[in-house]
């Protein structure tokens, strides 16, 4: 072995700091490759909408791929495509400066913080970068149509109690 | 040979300017600094696309300006703002380097910025510290022994016996270990970024070349020393069997190399070591000069001259990539001229990597490049590997022919060659509407399918004279010339473009067979030099010669792409008079190349010189005559 491999070092590190410490209602874990081994590189992900906001009892799936690169650069979260919020593209990659390469990815960004980044964005849009026409244009013009398709799409992943 | 070492001590005069320019400098050094790059300035002369002014008849050139530079000269004049630009705000190169970058080389936009805004909020918003410190003899780097320490990137911490290396910028205390942060900067540099900011989360501090360089020249350090001691190793082992305990030490010592070999840029990694690329540099003197029967036979063949030139830019691509710091230097000189893509271009040779700067034109009407080729003047320019192109099309330089008529033309020559070539060969035109017909088989009674005309393909009459003799035309035609009139009237532009192109096409196979001829000439000449006691710079008159030749064939032949968009009013006799002398003495001297023995040509230098002489001034005067009559309106361009 020439090089230490620092991607998946890195990993198992998030890994065992994500265990050790992650905040409330979140989940995060590598998926299961085919042959049911441990795929570290690519993970699933859970975020629960914010109390007290239209996001609220529901948590929103993500995947997240850790390129080759990685940490020297972000890795890829998204959304299932679709996802209804205005800076989301319809393919489901988030529009989110702490995930862009060229913006304001740093290496020492956590995974517990780029969870917290996002959970933050989806009440708090950033009508100046949109990413996606129909949610960006209701959240422009018609607010009593986004709260309704937020609220939908909230019951759509809704916490089972 | 003499061009390999010609460059060697500019490449030290470079290395002195780059390692001053970072030091801090003194006022006094500053000063001398600046005397030794006016002297530098002095030696690169701006060059221009036409010897003159105007030419003999009194018609303005309006010729460019420009200047043949590499990337390392770009460096070097960027270095030179950055120091102006500290003169007027006094902050430190380091903070002005940053400033410009983010303001992609605009000082006037920067210096009003600076004044307007309060400083702390715009040296905030540019990644600068307020209260920076200089970088100066303080070690940004540091081995950490403390075991709670944890780097944030890869969360290693130090051990007990194994303290972490680790690097922080000057103005923040954000320490990684020397690992990450070098992956992160070859990252970044892989990708051109220029302000890398420091890899914690919340600090918006951009890392400053002279951080850059201690971090680039400690990788590069330990690199070498864990190379000598490999090779120390190495040399031991050959010797003596290693006990368990020296394998045990020298597998550490391969996994640490490993790990250093990425400090490197390069991506050959380990196979190029720093002893290898030593013993290249010297070898490739013999390699050229002498007794090495074994080559390559092909190679042999290959130009001369693009050997060295090809050496050299491997050389220069290997320096370039040779550190953090070099590389993020290429990046910041490139992206540099990319941004400012008006005024330089790159050689569009193969496997040239020399940029052309343009410095304006020498005229009070023209100011930029479209004013200059809409006058049908073309901006023909010499990088320094004297690749000869055009500024404003990039191809391969087609003067006398304006970039316009030379793109059309061609298009034409890919449209319809072909096609033509086809048609003549294949078809005849009906006799009534001139449509061209192709016969594929059956007999001589033709019907046009566009006209319903009847006709013979062999006498191309009526066939209602023909009396049903289906196979065989046995009617003597005396007047066939007035039944062709109409299809001769379709042909003749055909005819027109194929003349042409058949002068032009003539004169690029020449082109490639001379140059060809004078490869294996080349390769016969060297062989001399090994034997006798000529010198490089006695063959020179060759070489120059060769060049003429070849320049002169271009030349003619776009003169004749010129010859078929003239407009058949015009009077041509003039500019046909040139070409046809021009075409005379190109032709003499093409002769006295494939006459002269290699041993003989030594004695036939002044045949050379001479033919070689008047084939230029020829040429000068085709060049003329075509920009004047052109300019003067005396031939138009106007056929499509």
């Amino acid at each position: 072995m020439a090089n230490r491999d620092l991607r998946t070092e890195r990993i198992q590190q998030e890994r065992k700091q994500w265990r050790k410490d992650h905040p409330f209602g979140f989940y995060a874990r590598p998926t299961k490759a085919s042959d049911g081994s441990l795929d570290l590189h690519n993970w699933k992900a859970g975020i629960p909408g914010k109390p007290q906001t239209k996001w609220e009892n529901a948590t929103y799936p993500v995947t997240i791929a850790f390129p080759e690169e990685y940490p020297a650069k972000p890795p890829k979260i998204r959304f299932p495509p679709g996802f209804y919020h205005p800076n989301v593209y319809p393919s489901g990659t988030i529009c989110l400066s702490i995930l862009n390469e060229d913006q304001d990815w740093r290496p020492a960004i956590s995974l517990k913080q780029l969870m917290l980044g996002i959970q933050e964005l989806l009440d708090t849009p950033n009508p100046g970068s949109p990413a996606q026409e129909p949610a960006w244009r209701a959240f422009e013009k018609d607010k009593v149509e986004y709260e309704k398709k937020v609220r939908q799409q909230a019951k759509q992943y809704a916490d089972k109690h | 040979m003499s061009d390999v070492e010609g460059d060697d001590p500019e490449e030290e005069e470079y290395d002195e300017s780059f390692e001053d320019s970072y030091a801090e400098d003194s006022e006094f050094e500053y000063e001398d600094e600046e005397y030794l790059d006016e002297d530098n300035m002095e030696k690169v002369e701006v060059e221009y696309t036409y010897p003159t002014s105007e030419t003999k008849m009194g018609t303005l050139t309006h010729r460019m300006k420009y200047e043949p530079v590499d990337v390392e000269d770009v460096q070097r004049s960027l270095e030179e703002k950055v120091k102006q630009l500290d003169t007027i705000l006094q902050i430190g190169t380091d903070e002005c380097r940053i400033l410009l970058m983010r303001y992609n080389w605009n000082d006037d936009k920067l210096l009003e910025d600076f004044t307007n805004e309060s400083l702390d909020k715009f040296f905030e918003g540019s990644g600068l510290s307020k209260n920076s410190k200089p970088v100066g003899g303080w070690d940004l780097i540091e081995q950490k022994t403390d075991e709670s320490f944890e780097c944030h990137i890869c969360f290693s911490s130090p051990s007990k016996d194994q303290p972490l290396a680790v690097f922080r910028l000057g103005n923040c205390d954000h320490p990684f270990c020397i690992r990450c942060y070098v992956k992160y900067i070859q990252e970044a540099n892989a990708n051109s970024r220029l302000l890398i900011p420091c890899p914690e989360a919340d600090c918006g501090l951009i890392i400053r070349l002279s951080e850059l360089q201690q971090l680039s020249d400690y990788g590069w350090k330990e690199r070498e020393r864990a190379r000598e001691e490999k090779r120390k190793e190495t040399e031991k082992q050959s010797r003596v069997p290693l006990t368990e305990e020296e394998i045990r030490q020298k597998y550490q010592r391969d996994q640490i190399e490993a790990e250093l070999s990425e400090f490197s840029d390069l991506e050959i990694g380990e196979g190029e070591t720093g002893e290898n690329e030593e013993e290249k540099k010297v070898k490739v003197e013999p390699k050229n000069k002498a007794d090495d029967t074994d080559e390559d036979p092909e190679a042999k063949l290959f130009n001369f001259q693009e050997r060295i030139l090809v050496q050299e830019r491997e050389e220069r691509e290997r320096r370039r990539n040779q550190t953090l710091l070099s590389k993020y230097w290429f990046n910041v000189a490139s992206k540099y001229c990319s941004k400012h893509c008006k005024s330089f271009k790159n050689c569009p040779f193969p496997d040239c990597d020399s940029l052309i700067m343009q410095q304006g034109f020498d005229s009070n009407v023209v100011a930029t490049l479209e004013e200059f080729t809409k006058r049908q003047l073309i901006p023909t320019v010499q990088c320094s590997h004297k690749h000869e192109f055009c500024y404003s099309c990039l191809k391969g330089d087609h003067s006398p022919c304006p970039c316009s008529i030379a793109e059309k033309w061609e298009k034409k020559c890919k449209d319809d060659t072909e096609t033509a070539h086809w048609i003549t060969a294949n078809t005849k035109d009906c006799p009534e509407c001139s449509m061209p017909i192709e016969k594929n088989g059956g007999c001589n009674h033709m019907q046009c399918r566009n006209c319903n005309y009847e006709f013979c393909w062999v006498c191309l009459k009526d066939w209602a004279c023909h009396n049903n003799s289906y196979f065989n035309c046995t009617k003597y035609v005396e007047d066939i010339g007035e039944a062709k009139t109409a299809q001769e009237k379709s042909r003749k532009s055909l005819e027109r473009y194929l003349f042409y192109f058949r002068l032009f096409d003539n004169q690029r196979s020449s082109l490639s067979k001379d140059r060809e001829l004078l490869e294996q000439f080349e390769g016969k000449i060297q062989e001399m030099q090994k034997k006798s006691s000529v010198s490089w710079i006695e063959t020179l008159f060759y070489r120059e010669s060769v060049d003429v030749l070849l320049q002169a064939r271009r030349e003619l032949m776009w003169s004749y792409a010129i010859m078929y968009y003239i407009d058949p009013k015009c009077p041509k006799q003039l500019v046909e008079g040139v070409q046809c002398t021009l075409s005379h003495q190109v032709e003499k001297l093409s002769r006295l190349f494939a006459d002269t023995e290699v041993n003989a040509v030594l004695q036939q230098k002044a045949k050379f010189l001479n033919y070689s002489n008047t084939v230029k001034k020829s040429r000068d005067l085709l060049r003329e005559t075509y920009l004047d009559c052109i300019a003067n309106g005396v031939v138009k361009l106007t056929r499509k």
